[in-house]
């Protein structure tokens, strides 16, 4: 535990904002779950794959866990609660958040382990419990898209040549 | 490694990880031991509080005990008077009958 905490605590971090739509609170309560289920023994490495992937993988379940019970949650309380956005820390942070979320969640998820964490094709598909093929779609499609939407934001405050 | 031939996307990727260089990681580590250091200390309390409980109750017992005890003295000794008092008068009518 003391290895994963020293050597992948702020990438996990990150990783796990990425996964709860940059919402510090829910980062934080979905890092720790992950960190009392290697405490408790309930998340074992098993050396089948990288340990970061490992780590990555049980963060992207417990989040998508977390994000699942948040939901039932908010259908049970008002309507006006639901279109609550997480608090972004800047202005920048808020765009680059609503272009990801322009994509489906696998296509963004698939374009930040390649892109900002450096994963491989093949690692994406082991930190996300798919096909090889199906990654590769999310990834070309994905990025695409996004190129797309950027292109459309060229003109506008920001400038991405 | 992937292809990454996308210098637009690329460059989205590298200026968002930049910003997000900015942003202060929480240590979860110590908020988890703050927990269960809590956790301990609440039922270090209880245990504690139950321990004093007993104590209060074994006291509370025990005076019940005694008061009941001197209860039962005073009977005692009720009695022992009523049979002095009752064998004075016995032994006062037979001097008199003398």
């Amino acid at each position: 535990m003391e290895k994963v905490y020293a050597e992948l605590h702020q990438d996990a971090y990150h990783w796990a904002r990425q996964c709860v739509n940059y919402s510090d609170e829910q980062a934080e309560d979905v890092l720790q779950t992950v960190y009392l289920k290697i405490l408790n023994g309930k998340a074992r490495y098993n050396n089948r794959s990288g340990l970061k992937t490992w780590l990555y993988s049980v963060i992207r379940f417990t989040a998508a866990d977390t994000f699942r019970s948040t939901r039932k949650q908010v259908s049970l309380d008002a309507a006006a609660e639901q279109t609550e956005e997480p608090e972004m820390n800047t202005l920048d942070e808020h765009f680059y958040a609503s272009a990801l979320k322009q994509l489906s969640t696998n296509q963004s998820q698939v374009l930040l382990l390649v892109f900002y964490h450096n994963y491989t094709l093949e690692a994406v598909a082991e930190v996300m419990g798919l096909s090889i093929g199906t990654i590769r779609t999310h990834y070309d499609r994905g990025k695409k898209k996004l190129r797309q939407i950027l292109e459309k934001e060229k003109n506008t405050t920001y400038d991405f040549k | 490694m992937t292809s990454n031939d996308d210098p637009i996307v690329e460059r989205f990727f590298t200026q968002m990880k930049q910003l997000d260089q900015e942003v202060p990681v929480p240590d979860i580590l110590a908020r988890i031991n703050r927990k269960k250091r809590l956790r301990r200390r609440r039922a270090y309390m209880s245990v504690v509080a139950s321990v004093v409980l007993l104590v209060v109750a074994f006291l509370m017992l025990g005076r019940e005990k005694t008061s009941a005890q001197q209860e039962v003295d005073i009977a005692v000794v009720e009695q022992d008077l009523e049979s002095m008092m009752s064998w004075q008068s016995a032994t006062g009518s037979l001097m008199e009958t003398k």
